[in-house]
């Protein structure tokens, strides 16, 4: 029982998947990027702000603390020299002149305009101290140069004076600067706590939507997948009723969508393959029936028509009335082939010309109906080619129904053509019509499954199969554009290797036969009284003893009765109480040899499998060889038997 | 002090400006001490009527003397907190200028610096605007007339220990150094030192034939007058700094004035057209001709005048002008010549002797 297929919900317009990743990973990337720029804003100002303006206070004081421990060791030499007052040190004068006389350093000028200007004033009063302090000094060594020791005994009060207000400043200076650096470091410190509640606080608004973004992801991705999984597990299990819901219109929804419609065309097609499967079956019970009658009205008129008193025009209807049986019988037969070909291929040899006619006889009613005109040339010296007979012949079926459909939809001259050849490739056959073409959008894709240019009315699958088979067969098929407009396939087949020339079989085996069937015993098995009859009648004026039987059962007990002195038996494969199978299974045990020589008359084989070169039916199985299939003309059953009167053994 | 009704309503004008807050004018803010004020008087006194009428205010800041570091720093920030400050001219010196120069470029106020020379000014923002020459121009100029003019083989350097100094001593050691020279003596000095002492033992020790004075006039004056005293084959050549008012300079530097070489970026002269009303204004106000000095900063406050009315009362816009002059748009023709605030303009300075009290020209000089 297959599941019932889950309503499709109803679609909305949705990103792409591939959006939705880009998407994805963009908001990622944003986020990533919008925390790394967040704390660069809040911390870099902070930190650029700290180094910009600590660097120069920290240059600028160094220099300010150099030049006064400098200057304090110049003074402090200075005093020694004052306290040990004449005859005076000239050397060391002039070391503590030219020291004291030195430029400041240049870079302190350009380290003012950079130091905060709360610190400024402070650096540049202490600035000015050390200055003071410096020609204080050199005023004290000028006096000693002079010889002034005490004028400069006296002025080196001022100057020890002056190096306590250098170091006030200085202290000054650096106590700023340091409630400077304090002050920055808090700032810094505080900006950076901020950060840090505020990355916390990006975190967990991080951890909110990660699930949501994975919800989102897999509401996107993992259910329809799921879906789609469990879809194709249906498929797998038989149910081609399996339908996925198109949750959105993405990758996925039209990947569901392309799903669905693949198991709505395989569960069409499953449904019509029934129905073919059917309808076949139908076709040969009916053709079983049909040809039973074809048979008898052949065999009687063909009897009739051997009377020579017959007036001309009684001679003329029976002619006409035969010629009908037996057109009728070959259509049935052409139904029945066509019926049987959906088995396994058989790896055989096909004359393509035969099979071609053949083809183009099963749709031929076709033409006339629609005014289609058929341009056939088949090359008569074509090869046998590679393949399986039937299933060449549903290819061309198939080809010629999809010629016929497309020129429908033209009006006439309606203009199918079929030219064959072969060339140093192998054999090759055109077909081409005048109708609108194939769209060129739809050529590429022609051969895939489930294209079609029928629209509903087409499954798609036709030449999807047309060219499995000719691969199979070693072939292949390709479609392009007529010159004059239409559709054109083109079919490339491979010779048969061992077949240059167009050679029937039987050709090759006709053995030579006796003249007539004089003297030969032959038992007709059949439960149609009016087709035995006539075949009787017929293989008596042919020569032969005959006798008849209803069925089986009838057949082995004439057989009993005459000891098996027949030399051949002609047996329907289904008759009531005992078939032709049955009886042929009984003779093996029986009369062995009898066995072998029985020829079968069927109009439907449906009921039997094929073997490599026999029939079963249970288990039981018979000669394939030996079978012929209704209707068959009164010649060629006289034929069969007067083969397997040569080839079996003498009878018992 | 000679009165003259139109200054006396200048004054009263800038002053009262300067006693509360200018509503709705520009402003110009006025960056010196408190006798350094007369440009600003006749500046104003010079401004097209429209703007005397309250559209721009000339303010100085009366309330601080002295030019000390932590001076300066708190006049700046009075300065640029001024409702409606559009510029500042400014400050005094080179050291209050550099230490001042970043709290205009924070507060975004243009400040045009007329009589600082040190290069260090050029490195500060695009909110400073230099007039004068810089200090290595200025060095370069007292090494070419030492060497080159006065032919001086021992040169000694007596320069005031501040940046406007040691940045003259330094340019001007390095431009020896290029001549295969160097200074027989270098001596750093600060306001109020025992220059006698100083520069005796000095001369004693280095037997210089041209001594280079770099300070004050006042400071200049008396090491002029001991130099002078104590040899006087001694030539004294002064930088810009001594320049000031001559009268003052000749009556401190005694005999040795006549033997004094002055450096300065301008000379009265009522010859040229363009100097005549401003020279006039000043002998009617003071009864003397306007110092270098002065001269630069009136011209420095008729150029920002100038770009306050042509650029409107942005900030931006008038520092935008100003740097727009000499290049977009021709030099500010001013009394002390063409003004441009580009480096490599041309900026005058001049050699001068004392002759009879007055200045005299040395032709030669750049010549040299």
């Amino acid at each position: 029982m297959p599941k019932s297929p889950r309503p499709a919900r109803r679609r909305w317009r949705a990103l792409s998947i591939r959006t939705l990743f880009l998407l994805l990973v963009g908001m990622v990337g944003l986020y990533v990027l919008g925390v790394s720029i967040f704390l660069a804003v809040r911390m870099h100002p902070g930190a650029v702000l700290l180094r910009r303006d600590t660097e120069p206070v920290v240059e600028l004081f160094g220099m300010l603390n150099g030049r006064s421990q400098r200057l304090e060791a110049q003074v402090r030499d200075l005093q020694g020299l004052v306290t040990l007052g004449p005859p005076g040190y000239p050397a060391q004068l002039n070391r503590l002149r030219d020291q004291l006389s030195e430029a400041p350093d240049e870079r302190s000028t350009r380290a003012y305009t950079a130091v905060p200007e709360a610190m400024r004033t402070a650096m540049a009063t202490a600035d000015e101290a050390i200055a003071r302090l410096e020609t204080a000094a050199l005023e004290v060594v000028s006096l000693l140069e002079l010889g002034r020791y005490e004028a400069a005994q006296a002025r080196m009060m001022s100057v020890n004076a002056l190096v306590g207000e250098m170091n006030r400043h200085l202290a000054e200076a650096e106590r700023r600067g340091l409630s400077d650096l304090v002050r920055r470091e808090d700032e810094l410190s505080r900006a950076t706590g901020q950060a840090l509640r505020a990355v916390v606080i990006w975190l967990v608004v991080g951890l909110f939507f990660l699930p949501t973004v994975l919800l989102l992801a897999y509401r996107r991705l993992g259910a329809p997948l799921r879906d789609l999984e469990e879809g194709l597990t249906q498929v797998a299990e038989g149910d081609l009723h399996a339908q996925v819901p198109i949750r959105h219109a993405d990758e996925i929804g039209r990947l569901a969508e392309h799903f669905n419609h693949m198991t709505s065309v395989l569960r069409e097609r499953a449904e019509e393959q029934g129905r073919f499967a059917a309808a076949g079956e139908l076709i040969a019970g009916v053709a079983h029936e049909v040809n039973n009658p074809l048979m008898a009205i052949s065999a009687i008129t063909q009897q009739r028509l051997e009377d020579n008193d017959l007036r001309a025009d009684d001679r003329q209807d029976l002619t006409q009335i035969l010629r009908q049986s037996r057109r009728a019988g070959k259509l049935l037969s052409g139904l029945l082939r066509f019926a049987r070909s959906g088995g396994e291929p058989r790896a055989e040899t096909a004359n393509l010309g035969k099979v071609l006619r053949e083809a183009i006889d099963l749709v031929s009613y076709q033409f006339g109906v629609a005014e289609i005109t058929l341009d056939a040339r088949i090359d008569p010296k074509l090869p046998r080619v590679m393949g399986d007979p039937a299933r060449l012949e549903q290819v061309f079926v198939n080809l010629l129904s999809n010629a016929i459909h497309a020129v429908r939809q033209v009006t006439p001259p309606r203009l199918i053509t079929i030219e064959s050849g072969q060339d140093t490739d192998g054999v090759w056959l055109e077909l081409t019509d005048n109708g609108p073409g194939i769209p060129t959008a739809v050529r590429r894709r022609i051969f895939r499954p489930f294209v079609t240019t029928k629209g509903r009315q087409g499954t798609g699958l036709g030449l999807y199969i047309s060219r499995q088979i000719l691969r199979d067969a070693g072939g292949e098929i390709e479609a392009d554009a007529a010159p004059e407009g239409g559709a054109r396939f083109k079919l490339r087949l491979r010779p048969a290797e061992d077949a240059d020339l167009l050679v029937t079989p039987s050709d090759q085996t006709r053995p030579v036969l006796p003249a007539t069937l004089d003297g030969v015993r032959i038992l007709v098995v059949d439960d149609e009284a009016a087709l035995r009859r006539p075949i009787a009648r017929f293989l008596t004026r042919r020569g032969a003893v005959v006798e008849e039987a209803g069925d089986g059962v009838e057949a082995l007990e004439r057989i009993a009765a005459t000891e098996g002195r027949f030399d051949v038996l002609l047996a329907d494969l289904r008759m009531p109480r005992m078939d032709g199978v049955a009886l042929h299974a009984e003779l093996r045990k029986s009369h062995p040899v009898l066995a072998d020589r029985v020829v079968f008359l069927s109009g439907d084989l449906s009921h039997l499998t094929s073997g490599s070169n026999s029939m079963r039916a249970g288990e039981n199985t018979i000669p394939a060889d030996r079978i012929l299939l209704k209707p068959v003309s009164l010649e060629e059953v006289e034929t069969r038997l007067l083969q397997v009167v040569q080839q079996a053994p003498a009878a018992d | 002090m000679r009165s003259h009704l139109p200054l006396a309503f200048l004054v009263l004008t800038v002053a009262s400006a300067a006693c509360k807050e200018p509503t709705g004018a520009a402003v110009i803010g006025y960056a010196f001490p408190r006798d350094g004020q007369r440009a600003a008087l006749v500046a104003a006194a010079s401004l097209p009527p429209d703007t005397t009428n309250g559209a721009i205010r000339i303010v100085g800041d009366w309330d601080s003397g002295g030019t000390e570091s932590s001076v300066e720093i708190a006049r700046a920030r009075r300065l640029v907190a001024l409702p409606g400050v559009m510029g500042v001219v400014g400050h005094a010196g080179s050291r209050g200028t550099l230490l001042t120069a970043p709290i205009y470029s924070d507060a975004g106020v243009p400040l045009v610096v007329p009589t600082a020379t040190s290069g260090r000014l050029w490195e500060v923002g695009g909110w400073v605007f230099p007039m004068a020459p810089s200090d290595s121009v200025e060095a370069a100029f007292l090494g070419q007339v030492a060497v080159d003019g006065l032919k001086a083989t021992r040169i000694a350097v007596y320069f005031v220990n501040s940046a406007y100094g040691t940045g003259i001593r330094t340019e001007l050691a390095r431009w020896l150094s290029n001549r295969g020279l160097a200074p027989v003596d270098e001596v750093p000095y600060v306001i109020g030192a025992d220059l006698e002492t100083l520069v005796e033992a000095s001369v004693r020790r280095s037997r210089p034939d041209l001594a280079v004075l770099v300070g004050r006039r006042i400071e200049v004056a008396r090491m002029a007058a001991l130099l002078f005293e104590l040899d006087p084959s001694i030539r004294l050549l002064a930088a810009d700094g001594a320049y000031d008012q001559v009268a003052e300079l000749i009556s401190e530097a005694g005999p040795a004035a006549d033997s004094l070489y002055l450096t300065t970026f301008w000379v009265a002269d009522t010859t040229v057209p363009v100097q005549r009303e401003f020279i006039h204004r000043y002998r009617l106000d003071t009864g003397r001709d306007p110092t270098a000095f002065e001269a630069m900063r009136y011209d420095a406050v008729m150029v920002l005048a100038q770009a306050i009315r042509e650029a409107g009362p942005d900030r931006a816009r008038v520092r935008d002008w100003l740097h727009s002059l000499g290049g977009s748009r021709p030099p500010y023709e001013g009394v002390t010549g063409d003004i441009s605030f580009r480096r490599d303009a041309h900026r005058t300075l001049l050699l001068v002797r004392l002759r009879d009290g007055v200045p005299v020209t040395v032709p030669e000089a750049g010549v040299w």
